[in-house]
C-alpha cells in the first residue's frame, strides 16, 4: 500500500492537509463531469449559499447534479468509523484527491477522481491491516438528478432499479448509474433493506454495504463509479462502469494525462520579482482549465462557476474566452463561440426572452437555453476579432459573419433613436408575462434589468453596456474590412462615434469627478458610484485627464477596499454589504480597476488591485471566489470558483502587464510592458501566435525573443522592431521603469 | 378571458414551433422537461388543506431561489395576510416561524429537498379554488421572488 509520501504527485498539490477541513471546498472536473468534496476527504460540502447553508457535495454529470452527499464509513468491531472524521492526511491536485484515514487497525487510502471524458466520478478505498480483519463498508448517498441551472430544486420521487451489478436511478429525464467492485451484499433505501428489482417512489438515501475480508498485510480495494446525466446519455454509455472499475491504481492515472497535456501547451510565466503573481498565474490557469466543459457532442465551452453556476452562461463565457485564447487554446475558443452562435435566436420567442439575433444567456445539455440579457450578444463581435488576431485565420469569422450581422441588427432594434444609446431593462418582465399563460403554478423574480449586475436596477442605458456596444460596432467594422465583405461600415462607424461622444459628454458626473452609472430614457442620470464606469477608461474613450480622475475616484475607500472593489459605494443610500450587486466586493470589479489603472499608466495602483486578486487565488488554493462581503474580507453568497474571477486576472497579465498585442494574420507581436518600477526581469515561454510559439525574456534592459513558427514574425517594442524568420532569435532594447 | 387564454395557447404553440424550427425537437423536449420539473417540484400537489382555523400547504423546495429570506409575505386570493397570521415550518425544524418574526437579523432558511409547510389564517375565504401567492426577499439578492398557485382546499386528512 502506498504511503502519503510515496503518493506525492509530481506537481505541487493544491491542498495538503493533516486534519479534516470540512468546509474547505475541493473541486475535481472532467469534460462532462465534476465532483464537489471537502477537505475532510468526504464527498460532502456544507456551504453558505445566499445566506443559508446548502449541501453541495456530490457527483455531477452533463450539468446535472447526480448525487447529493455521498458518505462512506467503515464498521469494525462494532465501531463505526466515518471517513470524514478519520482523516490523517489529504492531498488534492486538479486531477484527483488522495486522502489517508485510520479505522482502528485498518489503514485506508481513499482516491477520488472526476472521469476525464464520461459524465461521472470514481472513488476507491485501498484497505490494509497488519492483522486479519472482517470489515463492513457502507456508502450512503442521496440521488439528486436535477439540472444545476434550476436553482434549489431537488426531486423527491425516483425510479430505482438494479440491472446486473448496477443500481440505476432516474427522475425527470435524468438518470444515474452506480456500480461497484466488489458488489454490495446489501442495499437499503432510506435505511430499509431492499433486495433490488424496481422501486418507484420517494427516496432520500440509497446505501450499499460491502463485506471486506482483509488478510494480514494484504491490501484489498473497493471501488465505486457513478455516471449519468441525461437519461438518453446514460443509455448511450453502458460500459463506463465496467471500464472504470477495471482501471488499476492510481485512479488519478485516468484523469492526470489530459491535464498535464493541456498545461504543457500553455504559456509559462515567470516573474522573479513577484513570486506571488507567478504562483497566482499557475493557479488561475489551472482554475480556468477546471471550468472546461463539453457535456455533450457539439456543446463546448466553460462552466460559469461552481457549485451553482455549472452551465454555459454565455456572458461569463465571453469574459473567459480572451484568457483561453491567451493560453493558446484557440481551438477551444472557436468551438465555444460556435456553440453560442448555434443558439442565436432566429425568431422572437417571448417565453425564452429571445429577440431575433440575440445570443442566449445560458445553454445546458438537453439542450436547454434561455435568453433575455441586455449585454451577452454584444461581447461576441470583439471576441471573434480577438480570435482572428491570435489565430490569423479568417475562415471561422467568415462563416460566422451572418451571425455577427444579426447581432448588429438585434442591437439596432434596442437602440434609442434619439440618443443612439442601446437600452437595457424589461427583459425578465417579458419572460414573466409570456409564462403566465402556461402551467398551473407560476413563479418569477422581479428583476427589472439584466446587465452583468442583474439583481439591481440599472435602466435604461447602463454605462458598461454602451461600452460593449461601442466595442461590438468597431469590431464589426474591423472584421468586415478584413473579410472583404459588404458591411454597414459607415453606419456602424458613425454610430460608434456617437456612443463614444455620449459617454464622454452625457455621462459626466462633475460632483463626483466620475461617470453616471446609467441614464434613464429621458436623459435623467442615475447617480450611483459603481466600478462599471471604469470600463469606459479601459476602452480608451475618454481624454487622459478625465480618465485619470475617474481611476483616482474609483480608488477612494468608499468603493475600493483592501480586499477588492465594491459593486457600489458604501456611501450610497442603497448600499448593503451583503447585497449581491449593491455592495459586495466582486473579483471581476477588482480586475476592471486594475485594467483601467494600467490604461492610464498608474502602474502601482494597477499592481495593487492585481495583487488583491492574486492573494485570494493563492489563499483559496487555486479556487477564486465570486464575491465577498462589502464590509469584510469574507466570501458571502459566493460560488467558490467563478470563471470571471480568474480569466480577467489572466488576461491582465498578458495584455496589460506584458502589454502584448498579437496580430497573427500580419505576423506581428507588439510588446509594450508596464512592469513595476524596480522589476529586473520577467519571461513568457511558449506563447502561441498563430501556428507558432514565441519565447520572450526581459532582463537587463533588453527583450530576447525566440520564434518557432511557419512564417516570419515581427517583434515590436517602443522605438524598435525586428523580423524573425522561423527558428530565429533577436534582442531589442526594452528599459525597465526606474524607481521614483 | 377564454379568448385571452386561447390566444395564449396559440402563442405558445407558435413559440414551440419556433424552437423546433430553430434548434430541433430535442430542444423543445429539453425545455419542456425543465418546465415540468419546475412545475412539479415546488408546490406539493394537493397539499392545500383546510385546518380548523385556516389553511395549510407544502412547498417541496424553495421557489427559484435557495438560501435565507429576510422577509416573506403571503397573499390569499389577492389579499395580503397579516404576518402574524402566517407561519412556516422549514424542513425538518420542529418549530413554526411566524412571518412577523422574519427580518434581516432573523431570516428564514428554506432548505432544498425538504418539505416546507406553511399555515395561514387569512380572512374568511370562500369555498372552492384558492389562489395563493408567496413573496420572498433573499438576504443576498434583492429582487423579490414570488410563487403562485391555485388549488382546491382539501379537508385535513383528505387525499383528493
Amino acid at each position: 500500500m502506498s504511503s502519503p509520501t510515496d503518493a506525492l504527485p509530481a506537481a505541487p498539490p493544491l491542498l495538503d492537509l493533516v486534519a479534516p477541513a470540512p468546509t474547505q471546498p475541493i473541486l475535481l472536473t472532467g469534460r462532462a463531469s465534476a465532483v464537489v468534496l471537502s477537505g475532510s476527504g468526504e464527498v460532502a460540502l456544507p456551504l453558505e449559499t445566499r445566506g443559508g447553508v446548502v449541501e453541495w457535495g456530490g457527483a455531477y454529470g452533463q450539468g446535472i447534479r447526480l448525487t447529493g452527499p455521498w458518505r462512506v464509513s467503515g464498521l469494525l468491531d462494532g465501531v463505526t468509523h466515518p471517513l470524514a472524521a478519520t482523516l490523517e492526511r489529504l492531498r488534492a491536485t486538479r486531477w484527483g484527491v488522495d486522502s489517508w484515514h485510520r479505522w482502528g487497525r485498518v489503514e485506508v487510502h481513499h482516491e477520488v477522481v472526476a472521469l476525464p471524458t464520461a459524465p461521472g466520478a470514481a472513488r476507491r478505498l485501498t484497505l490494509r491491516s497488519d492483522q486479519p480483519v472482517a470489515l463492513r463498508v457502507d456508502a450512503k448517498w442521496s440521488p439528486f438528478l436535477a439540472p444545476v441551472l434550476v436553482e434549489g430544486i431537488k426531486p423527491y420521487e425516483y425510479q430505482v432499479r438494479t440491472r446486473g451489478g448496477t443500481i440505476v436511478t432516474a427522475a425527470h429525464a435524468c438518470a444515474l448509474a452506480l456500480a461497484s467492485d466488489p458488489l454490495p451484499f446489501e442495499l437499503a433505501l432510506d435505511g430499509r433493506p431492499w433486495i433490488g428489482g424496481s422501486f418507484r417512489g420517494e427516496v432520500g438515501t440509497i446505501r450499499t454495504s460491502h463485506a471486506i475480508e482483509l488478510e494480514a498485510n494484504t491490501p484489498r480495494q473497493l471501488t465505486w463509479v457513478v455516471w449519468g446525466g441525461l437519461a438518453s446519455a446514460l443509455d448511450a454509455a453502458p460500459t463506463v462502469g465496467a471500464e472504470t472499475l477495471a482501471v488499476a491504481s492510481p485512479l488519478s492515472a485516468l484523469s492526470a494525462r489530459p491535464w498535464q497535456a493541456w498545461i504543457a501547451r500553455t504559456p509559462e510565466l515567470s516573474f522573479p520579482d513577484d513570486p506571488l503573481l507567478e504562483r497566482a498565474y499557475d493557479l488561475a490557469r489551472g482554475a480556468l482549465r477546471a471550468l472546461y466543459t463539453e457535456p455533450q457532442p457539439g456543446m463546448t465551452g466553460l462552466v460559469a462557476g461552481y457549485p451553482w453556476y455549472a452551465a454555459l452562461w454565455c456572458r461569463d463565457l465571453a469574459w473567459m474566452l480572451p484568457a483561453v485564447i491567451w493560453l493558446g487554446d484557440a481551438e477551444w475558443a472557436q468551438a465555444s463561440i460556435e456553440t453560442v452562435l448555434r443558439y442565436q435566436a432566429r425568431a422572437r420567442i417571448p417565453l425564452l426572452g429571445a429577440e431575433v439575433g440575440e445570443l442566449p444567456m445560458q445553454v445546458s445539455p438537453g439542450p436547454v437555453f434561455l435568453f433575455g440579457t441586455s449585454d451577452t450578444s454584444l461581447y461576441y463581435p470583439d471576441l471573434v476579432r480577438r480570435l482572428v488576431d491570435h489565430s490569423g485565420r479568417l475562415d471561422a469569422a467568415r462563416a460566422w459573419w451572418p451571425h455577427l450581422r444579426a447581432i448588429a441588427g438585434w442591437a439596432r432594434a434596442k437602440t434609442d433613436p434619439a440618443s443612439g444609446l442601446i437600452a437595457n431593462g424589461g427583459e425578465v418582465a417579458e419572460i414573466r408575462d409570456a409564462a403566465m399563460s402556461v402551467g398551473s403554478v407560476h413563479f418569477g423574480i422581479d428583476a427589472v434589468d439584466t446587465t452583468i449586475w442583474d439583481s439591481t436596477d440599472r435602466r435604461d442605458h447602463a454605462i458598461d453596456v454602451q461600452v460593449l456596444y461601442h466595442g461590438a460596432l468597431t469590431a464589426l467594422v474591423d472584421l468586415g474590412q478584413r473579410l472583404g465583405l459588404p458591411t454597414d461600415a459607415a453606419d456602424w462607424t458613425g454610430h460608434a462615434a456617437g456612443i463614444a461622444r455620449g459617454l464622454a459628454d452625457r455621462y459626466v458626473w462633475p460632483e463626483e469627478s466620475y461617470l453616471y452609472d446609467s441614464l434613464r430614457r429621458d436623459g435623467t442620470p442615475v447617480e450611483h458610484v459603481r466600478p462599471n464606469a471604469l470600463r469606459v477608461v479601459s476602452a480608451g474613450l475618454l481624454a487622459a485627464d478625465r480618465a485619470k480622475s475617474i481611476v483616482e475616484r474609483a480608488g477612494r475607500p468608499d468603493l475600493a477596499t483592501s480586499w477588492g472593489v465594491r459593486t457600489l459605494s458604501d456611501r450610497d443610500p442603497t448600499f448593503d454589504p451583503r447585497a449581491y450587486h449593491d455592495g459586495q466586493v466582486w473579483t471581476i470589479a477588482t480586475a476592471w480597476a486594475s485594467d483601467a489603472a494600467f490604461a492610464v499608466g498608474e502602474v502601482d495602483r494597477a499592481m495593487g488591485y492585481l495583487h488583491q486578486n492574486a492573494e485570494r487565488i493563492v489563499r483559496e488554493h487555486g479556487l477564486a471566489q465570486e464575491c465577498y462581503r462589502g464590509d469584510a474580507d469574507a466570501p458571502f453568497d459566493s460560488c467558490f470558483l467563478l470563471g470571471f474571477s480568474v480569466a480577467p486576472f489572466l488576461s491582465l497579465l498578458f495584455e496589460r502587464l506584458w502589454g502584448l498585442r498579437v496580430e497573427a494574420g500580419r505576423g506581428v507581436l507588439s510588446v509594450l510592458p508596464e512592469f513595476p518600477a524596480g522589476w529586473r526581469s520577467a519571461s513568457v515561454r511558449h506563447l502561441r501566435v498563430g501556428e507558432g510559439y514565441v519565447d520572450l525574456a526581459w532582463s537587463n534592459g533588453a527583450l530576447e525573443a525566440a520564434w518557432a513558427g511557419p512564417a516570419p514574425l515581427e517583434i515590436r517594442v517602443t522605438g524598435a522592431s525586428d523580423r524573425l524568420e522561423p527558428g530565429g532569435r533577436c534582442s531589442l532594447p526594452l528599459p525597465g521603469r526606474e524607481p521614483s | 378571458m377564454r379568448n385571452a387564454r386561447f390566444r395564449g395557447d396559440l402563442s405558445l404553440a407558435h413559440e414551440g414551433l419556433q424552437v423546433v424550427l430553430g434548434f430541433g425537437v430535442g430542444s423543445l423536449h429539453g425545455l419542456l422537461g425543465v418546465a415540468e420539473l419546475l412545475e412539479r417540484s415546488v408546490y406539493e400537489p394537493a397539499s392545500l388543506r383546510r385546518t380548523p382555523d385556516g389553511f395549510e400547504f407544502t412547498l417541496l423546495n424553495p421557489p427559484l431561489r435557495m438560501g435565507a429570506f429576510r422577509s416573506a409575505r403571503l397573499l390569499w386570493n389577492g389579499v395580503a395576510v397579516a404576518p402574524d397570521r402566517v407561519a412556516v415550518r422549514p424542513g425538518l425544524a420542529a418549530t413554526w416561524i411566524p412571518f412577523s418574526a422574519i427580518d434581516a437579523a432573523h431570516p428564514v432558511d428554506l432548505p432544498v429537498g425538504e418539505r416546507n409547510v406553511f399555515r395561514a389564517h387569512p380572512e374568511p375565504a370562500p369555498a372552492g379554488r384558492q389562489r395563493v401567492r408567496l413573496e420572498l426577499h433573499s438576504v443576498a439578492i434583492p429582487p423579490m421572488v414570488w410563487f403562485e398557485f391555485a388549488d382546491e382546499a382539501r379537508p385535513v386528512g383528505g387525499r383528493t
